[in-house]
């Protein structure tokens, strides 16, 4: 599914160049779960967002489903996004000023799709990462553990092959941190390939691989056996 | 403190170059605006204040109101009032009056046409305080054939030689010796005077020994009244005063007001003023929208640095963290908006004094900046304290009370009330914005439809020449004409007491011959060619003709009392006397010279379309046409081709033929223009100013939308990451901005109206105020808006999601 060849990824200053990833490759097969670790600064985050196509590269080629988007416009990339890949992020990332219902909405408006369409999927959503009792609450009104099952909602709501999620756990106490693991695990038992940046070994068990960056290069990557929910 | 504050201010604004650069050109463009404009209106106030006991002094207004015919204003009074007038009312100390004769003086063979040769009375001097340099103030307006000159007509006439003693000659004809020379007055005075001559003179002058029995309405009539005077009382009195002592029933048609000599150049537009007088709702409107400006540039300011807060949040934690008072991070945000003030406050200076002989030149005023006069500079230096304080003040109190545990864990929240004064202040803005462009809408199809208005006559290629009243001109009027008539290209020629652009001053009594009511009336003086010259269509009989001896207009006399003579009405005469335009042909009505004059028959022999003879802010005044070229004071030639040609021709023969009279010659079309040119250079310098406005407002809108999109960069971070386009992020924004440019919609609309109705009431004649101007104004601001609130979000938009996230 995804498929980098010797990425690299450069932050500039005036008088330095930082490789934040040095010639780095990886393939990420459907319906895999991968988890990345490494230390701060190591390029974890870096690379996820490179693979969530948010952030660009500077040398190396990217194939996503078998297409070269190494050069492809923000625009299109934006519809690749749309279409495929979710996002999870450690301090949630909801709007503020639309309710749990509605931001597990947006992606659907965005895709055009009719309000009663939205409605039955969004419920349906809601039931399925357990906070449709919630749904008219805004996101302050909602604990963290809450709040990140609203995003994994959001990010799976509009069917999404893939989900990035950016140390989903970092925010939560170790209960809802777990839930949050089995939902994933769920997701991704249920045909969802997930890529995880985590700096949890107890979060990162339940990846069939797990991926260790360290100063910007894959250092090494073991396959195991994923925990089961 | 001071200096670390000064220095961070200093390094702040430098580091948001652009910010900083919209805030202080807003500012700056504001404030030179403004000070442009308190200089004009400081030129426009103190008039004739140099009149000593100018508390005292009133000049007479007349309003003329006759059944039938629009009402009339007049600053000339009657010749007689000031000495009937002083016997009659105690409260009047002293009276003069003052007379412009609009004649040639000079000698040998040098004569000139000057504005302001005016017959005085023996005490102007003294009255209005005019400086005499030579002469003696007591007598040198007393004898019959004085003359006193001011300084610049000395020197006009006799160079650097001594001018008391010399003699001048007046109209070709009457020898004046100089018995004084006067300073040349202040610029501020509605008194225009090159030199004065004294009123004994005027029974020469006006060739007639009982020139002051007959109600002549020519004279600037000035009372001195005893202090603490209540001048209402006064005109109270007035009308009791007219129909008893001057003759039964005058006060209604005379309406004698009295007003301030020192209001008489912005507050009276009368007929017959000394000179063309300034305008108080100029002063006003003027004032009104420099205010406006600077207020939008300090809202501006206010919301450009607001937007640029949650950059100096993270100073502020740390200020607050090691420290710092709130009331000493407002003081510090203070200083900087000061300083920024200031700053503007320089550049603007600069751009007065680069921009205001230019625009003090298209006014025709002069102004003049002196930013070096201590009390000016001081008002300027306290303007930008203030303007510093006011524009400040909310941005330092805004950001010193972020809460610094917050601030530095990158929170900055926006307060609801915080955003309410925002959006208001857009709001507000936009009202102004809006308001401006429908009234720069609608002065323009005004002016548009003043231009265009079909006229009923046909003012191209067409030259004018004035002053055929002299004794010189008046006796070749005949000739004149002849000889022009015979150029090829001449296709007209015809004179008459007054030409379109002109004002209907003259007005005939007559008796309505359907109901039998006196009733006054306009009259034009013209000769057989005058409705063919002027294309001015004849819509039932016919025009005058030599063919018809009968036509010709005859004043009553000993040998015959009771003349007949013809006329040729307007349609709305002939509505005025009760006949429709066929009906009216036949018709005859008596002519009254006056309420108790000698009766004339005149017969009506044609009746012309209404034709718009003076400015369209005048009504369209019931007129008959008498056929009288004695009276033709002045000549219209139309031509077919080759204008140059014919007006050296028309000078050669005047020149030829009245070699002693300078020829007053004009195109009438420019004529025409200059009853509209003070409107248009307003017009222009509005529209300059609503411009201005709408660019600072603007740029307001630019500091808000950029605090907006800076305020939802993680929003539109996330939202890009869920799919959102660029559309998506620009209609997103936009859609705040568009419902306050909907609240300023209706906010404006209304006072628009209100405002433009107004201003429309001033001309008879006018556009309908319709929808058209609010739609406009209003797509325009949405228009506005959008681009503005539209390019800042699109630019955020554009940015890859990732790099709104790692703002966050």
């Amino acid at each position: 599914m995804i498929n980098l060849n010797n990425i690299s990824k450069i932050f500039r200053t005036e008088s330095v160049e930082t490789y934040a990833l040095d010639s780095v490759s990886l393939t990420v097969e459907r319906g895999e779960f991968v988890a990345i670790m490494g230390q701060s600064g190591s390029g974890k985050s870096t690379l996820l967002n490179i693979v969530g196509m948010l952030d660009h590269i500077d040398q190396g080629e990217y194939i996503f489903d078998d297409k070269d988007i190494s050069g492809f416009t923000e625009n299109k990339l934006a519809d690749i996004r749309k279409d495929n890949i979710g996002f999870i992020f450690q301090s949630f990332n909801l709007i503020d000023e639309l309710t749990v219902f509605e931001n597990v909405e947006l992606p659907l408006v965005y895709q055009r799709i009719s309000k009663k369409e939205r409605e039955q999927r969004v419920l349906a959503i809601l039931e399925k990462v357990n906070i449709a009792h919630r749904k008219d609450h805004y996101p302050q009104q909602l604990s963290g553990g809450q709040q990140q099952r609203v995003a994994v909602g959001r990010a799976i709501v509009a069917e999404q092959k893939m989900l990035l999620a950016d140390e989903p756990t970092g925010n939560l106490d170790s209960k809802n941190g777990e839930e949050v693991m089995q939902l994933l695990a769920q997701l991704n038992r249920e045909g969802v390939t997930i890529v995880m940046v985590t700096h949890s070994d107890h979060h990162a068990n339940y990846a069939h691989r797990v991926i260790n960056v360290l100063d910007g290069h894959i250092v090494s990557q073991n396959m195991q056996e994923a925990r089961s929910a | 403190m001071l200096s670390n504050y000064l220095t961070i201010a200093y390094r702040s604004l430098l580091k948001q170059k652009l910010y900083s650069s919209i805030n202080i050109l807003g500012l700056a463009i504001g404030l030179a605006i403004c000070i442009s404009m308190a200089i004009f209106v400081e030129s426009e106030l103190g008039y004739d204040t140099f009149i000593e006991d100018h508390n005292n002094i009133y000049r007479t207004s007349l309003k003329l109101t006759v059944p039938g015919s629009p009402e009339q204003n007049f600053a000339p009074g009657s010749v007689y009032n000031a000495e009937r007038f002083s016997v009659y009312f105690d409260e009047i100390i002293e009276a003069a009056r003052l007379r412009e004769i609009g004649a040639t003086l000079g000698y040998g063979t040098q004569h000139f046409s000057d504005d302001g040769i005016l017959l005085a009375d023996s005490n102007t001097l003294d009255f209005f305080s005019l400086e005499l340099l030579q002469g003696d103030s007591a007598t040198a307006l007393s004898a019959p054939n004085s003359i006193v000159l001011t300084e610049s007509a000395a020197q006009k006439h006799f160079s650097n030689q001594n001018a008391v003693g010399e003699t001048l000659i007046l109209a070709n004809r009457i020898s004046l010796k100089v018995t004084g020379v006067i300073k040349d007055l202040p610029k501020r005075t509605h008194l225009d005077v090159f030199a004065l001559i004294s009123m004994s003179t005027a029974p020469a002058f006006l060739n007639n020994p009982n020139w002051d029995q007959n109600p002549s309405f020519n004279y600037s009539t000035y009372f001195k009244l005893a202090p603490l005077t209540d001048v209402a009382a006064l005109e109270a009195k007035i009308p009791d005063f007219l129909d008893n002592h001057i003759r039964a029933n005058t006060s209604d048609s005379l309406h004698y007001t009295l007003i301030p000599v020192t209001d008489i150049y912005l507050k009276s537009n009368l007929y017959g003023e000394l000179k063309n007088n300034g305008d108080i709702n100029i002063v006003y409107s003027f004032s009104i929208i420099a205010a406006l400006i600077l207020l939008i540039a300090c809202v501006n300011f206010m919301n450009l640095s607001t937007a640029t807060a949650t950059k100096r949040a993270k100073e502020v934690g740390v200020r607050k963290t090691l420290g710092a008072k709130k009331y000493s991070l407002i003081a510090q945000f203070m200083i900087e908006a000061i300083m920024l003030c200031y700053i503007a406050l320089f550049i603007a200076m600069a751009l007065v004094e680069a921009s205001l002989p230019m625009f003090a030149s298209f006014i025709g005023k002069t102004l003049s900046f002196n930013y070096l006069d201590s009390t000016l500079l001081l008002t300027l230096l306290l303007l930008g304290l203030v303007i510093g304080i006011i524009s400040g003040a909310y941005p330092a109190f805004y950001l010193s009370a972020f809460k610094p545990a917050k601030v530095l864990k990158g929170e900055v929240t926006q307060g609801k009330a915080g955003a309410l004064l925002r959006q208001g202040l857009v709001v507000f803005q936009f009202s102004v914005a809006i308001i401006l462009i429908v009234a720069t809408t609608v002065a323009s199809s005004q002016l548009n439809y003043a231009r265009n208005i079909e006229l009923g006559y046909d003012k191209s290629n067409t030259f004018v020449i004035r002053g055929l009243y002299t004794n010189e001109a008046s006796s070749k009027r005949d000739a004149l004409k002849t000889q022009l008539q015979s150029h090829p290209n001449i296709i007209n020629v015809t004179a008459s007491s007054r030409f379109p652009t002109g004002t209907l001053t003259d007005s005939f009594g007559l008796i309505n011959p359907i109901t039998n009511v006196f009733q006054m009336m306009p009259v034009l003086s013209v000769d057989e060619d005058y409705f063919t010259g002027y294309n001015i269509n004849i819509i039932s009989g016919r025009s005058f003709s030599l063919d018809f001896p009968a036509d010709k207009y005859q004043q009553p006399s000993d040998e015959n009392p009771t003349p007949a003579f013809s006329v040729v009405v307007n349609q709305m005469a002939a509505k005025s006397l009760g006949f429709s335009a066929q009906e009216a042909v036949g018709k005859q009505f008596k002519v009254l010279a006056g309420r108790h004059g000698k009766e004339s028959i005149a017969t009506i022999v044609g009746v012309s379309t209404d034709y718009y003879f003076s400015s369209l802010k005048t009504e369209i005044s019931p007129t008959y046409h008498l056929l009288n070229s004695d009276a033709g004071y002045s000549m219209s030639i139309k031509y077919d081709k080759n204008a140059t040609q014919v007006r050296d021709f028309i000078e050669q023969t005047w020149a030829t033929l009245i070699p002693e009279q300078p020829i007053s010659l004009a195109y009438l079309e420019e004529t025409f223009e200059q009853m509209y040119q003070q409107e248009d250079k307003e017009f222009i310098v509005f529209n300059l100013f609503s411009l201005l406005a709408i660019f600072i407002a603007c740029l307001g809108l630019f500091g808000l939308a950029s605090f907006t999109t800076q305020r939802r960069t993680k929003e539109i971070g996330i939202r890009k990451v869920l799919g959102a386009s660029v559309f998506d992020i620009v209609m997103l924004i936009n859609k705040e901005f568009s419902k306050q440019v909907l609240i300023a919609n209706v906010i404006a609309w209304p006072i628009a109206y209100l405002i433009m109705q107004q201003w429309l009431n001033n001309f008879v004649y006018r556009v309908d105020l319709s929808i058209f101007p609010f739609v406009l104004a209003a797509l325009l601001a949405f228009v506005i808006a959008w681009v503005t609130v539209g390019s800042l979000s699109a630019i955020a938009a554009k940015e890859r999601p990732i790099n709104a996230l790692r703002y966050e």
